[in-house]
């Protein structure tokens, strides 16, 4: 519409040059028609007098006239004045005869009056033929003309004269098609109209506006007279020579004159209006036709610009525009599409369909900020040993039992504000609202019972446990960010205690701290050779005997005294320390073996290996080199093992084994039973020892269960032939019984606790005596 | 008017002549008459005469012509003595009608070629001024006096009488274009052998002048 307006705008601008130049035109052309009329009116006067003259000239010529003159006839004279005035038309005539000095006058006009003019006219007689005056007799002007009598000298004059009135105006009218008045000035210097063209009221108007104005001037000039509605371009003509008494005004209406112009005009604005309004109908289709739907599609894009996907470009165009829309539309939908794709990876997790852990956070943000919950608990669950679950089953397996997982977590939650996410690769977050902490620990501990049953995947049965970290709101924290961190800590905590359902303890800090000075502390310890080889003997159960022990490590530290493995080894597993404890232990282990030997005690002594040794390129090598240093051989020692230890990277582990095992190194399944005990591996592996976990053991002689496990593992071992270790034999009850079961070595408080190498010798003997004492089934 | 104004002078000169009548008639001798206007330009077409009752009706010449040639009245003036006829042969190609409304002598001879069955006899003492109805222009003069005594100025403005007698005289003059129309200039000489000049002064109003070839 903008547009529109500036259209007008130089419509109506142009209007005004226009009317300007049709103001001028009309102006120049009245002045025109003005200069024109004014050049026809003195032609008609001068013809006027033309008239007249000639008219007094053929009396003045007459030679019958001019005998009756000589002979001072005045009757004839008089008659041929009379006779002449009414042939030409004259409204007066006057004789006068020089050699009488008498006047003779034929018209309403007295002889001083007549007298006076001739005078005047005699006067200014310039010796042509004739002389022309203006006079006013009886208050009406006259056009006069004097003619010379001669014989052949001036004997007398003849004058005729006209009269100026309205007839006359008429008459010059008819011909310069001008308004023409006549105005004279009385003896008394009043103005009055003699005759005019004009009403005559509007003649009235105008001798008052040239009296008024224009009286004083000196030279015939124009000017413009309002009369009533109309504007006249007036030209004044003063017809006395010397006395401005008469004067003729002509004039040219410019209303009159402008009239044709103001038809034009109008006619021009008719066509700029209808003009305007065929443009602005173009102007609002055009607008409706293009810019609206490109505003439209401008609209939509501002839009899908701040993220609204639900504004549709309507149209059915099949041209430029609909190409434009239909691929508006088409962004559009692909925009929406990908930026719900988007989002869902933002905040969903594709393998559970559960929300991700920026979402979680985000929903506890919300749980403080928007929903305001007094309390609220934030409760973290870690499924125990996902990786093993992940590298035996495979990992679609493995997917399937997250989502599973996650589908028992939401069927324990209460409520639509409780919420469900997949925090990490194993873990979820469990948002309550509103929940105290009491609350929160038994939804924890219902949820946690779910697991009690193993679930069905793909129809096969496995069994998950969980860990468990809970945090509240808001003592355990004031934003999103402390509370999952404090939950992930008490998660911790309850992962490595396997204490199940944790709560959140600010001393659990401290742990951690004091974690963070411990990797530091064990890189020292290696260093400074704080830690100690303490020998746990391995007990052939049918000979006594003692081939071969194993090696466990003790932390000799300088504050806290002696500190166990199960405090230090997982950590040092985590910070990567692990190795380095491994490499003593192989050192000491063969330092042991040689101390032993010279002394008659060749034991073989067995290092637990760690998953991250199992991965180690080097170890190998590494064990190559200490059996050169020492310049033992695989007698020496040999390496313990678990599952979970190869599960990291079956693969790499697998063959890194197959090379210890070429080496001639003995290898065990430590801790068997307590994993998947997955047949697979133990036929895989070069494995040649199996230890069946302590917990099956420690009650073995008393619990059924355990016995029956103990003992088809026993078999089991054999089946595969490997030789079978019991750990955990804590009495003789127990040491009879795996005896009975056919079990190979025994390893536990009934035989011997760890012990320093040193004591070995002095235990030996002692176990010599006790041995004895057994008795043999 | 002009009628009992002429003959007061001509009384009073009479009675003048008488003083010096014997005298007048001891010897005669030719008067030089040089006709100036008032800025010292010898003036032509002046007639001068002394009027004396003793010489009137000796009529020295009885016709004289006045002819018309191209459009023009040929002399200008004309000075006559009482009783002279005129002729008013017209050699044009064109006709003329000459007329006169003067009182000394009013005639007309209408349409005419060639020269008129009869000449005009001019009886009175006068002016007459003579047109033509045909030809506005043309303008004459016929200046008639009663006395032999007579003459008319020629280009140098010399205007010579004969046979004038010594002894005191009156000199009237008159010329068409006076300032004071109509008005005789009149002035006493004394004429003896030594002194026969005379200069007269005439007022001419120029614009009146006709202009001739």
């Amino acid at each position: 519409m903008t547009f529109v307006t500036i259209i007008i705008g130089i419509q109506l601008i142009g209007l005004i040059p226009l009317e300007q130049s049709i103001n001028e035109n009309a102006y120049r052309s009245a002045e025109q028609d003005l200069k024109v009329g004014e050049g026809v009116f003195k032609n008609i006067l001068e013809q006027n007098t033309v008239n007249l003259k000639q008219g007094a000239k053929i009396l003045a010529a007459d030679y019958g006239f001019r005998a009756s003159v000589a002979s001072n006839d005045s009757q004839t004279i008089i008659s041929a004045l009379n006779n002449h005035q009414d042939r030409i038309g004259a409204d007066i005539a006057i004789f006068y005869s020089k050699s009488t000095d008498d006047t003779i006058v034929s018209g309403s006009l007295s002889k001083g009056d007549a007298r006076n003019a001739l005078n005047y006219l005699i006067a200014t007689y310039d010796g042509e033929s004739s002389a022309l005056d203006f006079e006013i007799f009886n208050g009406i002007p006259y056009q006069l003309v004097a003619v010379p009598v001669k014989a052949p000298l001036v004997i007398g004059w003849v004058v005729m004269g006209f009269k100026i009135d309205n007839a006359l105006a008429i008459k010059l009218q008819k011909i310069t098609n001008l308004q023409v008045t006549f105005v004279q000035k009385s003896a008394r210097d009043q103005w009055s109209a003699a005759g005019s063209t004009l009403s005559s009221q509007q003649s009235e108007l105008l001798v008052s506006s040239y009296a008024s104005n224009y009286q004083n001037n000196k030279q015939n000039q124009k000017f413009e007279i309002q009369i009533g509605d109309e504007l006249y371009d007036t030209s004044a003509i003063f017809l006395h020579k010397n006395k401005k008494l008469i004067v003729a005004l002509l004039q040219q209406s410019l209303t009159e004159a402008t009239a044709g112009y103001t038809s034009l005009k109008n006619n021009l604005i008719v066509i700029v209006i209808i003009g305007l309004i065929i443009f602005t109908i173009a102007t609002i289709w055009l607008s409706k036709y293009i810019s609206a739907p490109i505003k439209e599609i401008s609209d939509t894009a501002k839009q899908l610009e701040i993220g609204n996907y639900d504004i549709e470009v309507k149209t059915n165009r099949q041209d430029e525009i609909g190409v434009l829309s239909q691929s508006i539309n088409s962004m559009r939908e692909a925009i929406a599409l990908r930026e719900k794709k988007v989002t869902r990876l933002a905040f969903w997790d594709e393998i559970t369909g559960l929300k991700n852990r920026v979402a979680f956070a985000d929903e506890v943000n919300k749980s403080i900020t928007a929903h305001d919950y007094a309390t609220f608990a934030v409760v973290v669950f870690n499924i125990d040993r996902f990786k093993v679950i992940n590298k035996i089953l495979g990992r679609p397996f493995g997917d399937k039992v997250l989502k599973i997982v996650g589908q028992k977590l939401s069927s324990g939650t209460r409520k639509s504000s409780d919420l469900v996410a997949r925090i990490g690769a194993d873990e979820y977050g469990l948002l309550l609202t509103d929940t105290t902490l009491e609350d929160g620990f038994l939804i924890a501990k219902n949820i946690l019972s779910i697991f009690d049953q193993p679930l069905t995947v793909d129809g096969q049965k496995i069994d998950i446990r969980m860990s468990v970290g809970i945090a509240i709101y808001p003592e355990h924290g004031q934003h999103d960010e402390a509370l999952l961190n404090h939950a992930e800590t008490a998660l911790q905590v309850s992962k490595v205690k396997k204490s199940g359902i944790v709560l959140y303890d600010a001393n659990f800090e401290t742990v951690a701290e004091a974690n963070l000075t411990l990797s530091t502390e064990l890189k020292k310890a290696v260093a400074d050779n704080e830690f100690l080889l303490f020998l746990q003997p391995k007990v052939n159960i049918k000979t006594k005997a003692v081939d071969a022990a194993e090696a466990l490590i003790r932390w000799q530290h300088p504050d806290r005294g002696m500190v166990f493995p199960d405090q230090f080894i997982p950590f040092a597993e985590e910070v990567g320390v692990v190795q380095l404890i491994t490499h003593w232990m192989l050192k000491q282990a063969c330092k042991a073996h040689l101390a032993l030997k010279n002394r008659g005690f060749p034991l073989q002594i067995a290092i637990n290996i760690s998953t991250r040794d199992l991965i180690d390129q080097e170890l190998p090598n590494i064990i190559k080199r200490l059996f050169f240093e020492y310049k033992v051989g695989p007698e020496a020692i040999s390496l313990e093992i678990t599952e979970s230890s190869v599960m990291d990277d079956p693969v790499r582990s697998e063959q890194i084994l197959l090379k210890l095992a070429e080496m001639g190194l003995k290898i065990s399944i430590d801790d068997y039973g307590t994993g998947y005990s997955s047949l697979t591996y133990l036929k895989k592996l070069p494995v040649q020892e199996l230890k069946i976990d302590k917990s099956f053991v420690l009650k073995v002689d008393q619990n059924e269960h355990d016995a029956t496990i103990v003992r088809s593992t026993i078999d089991l071992g054999h089946n595969l032939n490997l030789k079978v270790v019991a750990e955990g034999v804590e009495n003789e009850a127990s040491w009879q019984m795996l005896n009975q079961m056919g079990c190979d070595i025994g390893q536990g408080y009934f035989m011997a606790k760890p012990m320093p190498v040193d004591d070995f010798v002095a235990w030996h003997s002692k176990w010599h005596d006790m041995s004895r004492k057994i008795k043999m089934a | 008017m002009i009628k009992t104004r002429q003959k007061q002078q001509v009384i009073r000169k009479l009675l003048l002549l008488k003083l010096f009548i014997y005298s007048a008639f001891v010897s005669a001798g030719d008067l030089s008459i040089q006709v100036n206007d008032k800025q010292g330009k010898p003036i032509k077409d002046a007639v001068v005469y002394i009027d004396s009752s003793k010489l009137r009706g000796v009529n020295k010449k009885i016709q004289q012509d006045i002819v018309q040639r191209g459009k023009q009245f040929d002399p200008l003036v004309t000075a006559i003595q009482k009783g002279t006829s005129i002729n008013f042969p017209n050699q044009d190609k064109v006709r003329h009608h000459v007329y006169s409304f003067s009182p000394a002598k009013k005639f007309e001879l209408k349409l005419y070629s060639g020269v008129p069955a009869t000449p005009v006899l001019f009886d009175q003492a006068g002016t007459v001024v003579l047109g033509c109805n045909i030809h506005d222009r043309m303008l004459a003069y016929v200046y008639i006096v009663d006395t032999p005594l007579f003459a008319k100025s020629n280009q140098t403005g010399l205007a010579t009488l004969t046979n004038v007698p010594n002894g005191t005289h009156t000199i009237s003059a008159w010329h068409y274009a006076l300032r004071e129309e109509g008005v005789l200039v009149e002035q006493n000489v004394d004429l003896d052998a030594n002194n026969q000049q005379l200069t007269v002064t005439l007022d001419i109003n120029p614009s009146s002048l006709v202009l001739t070839k």
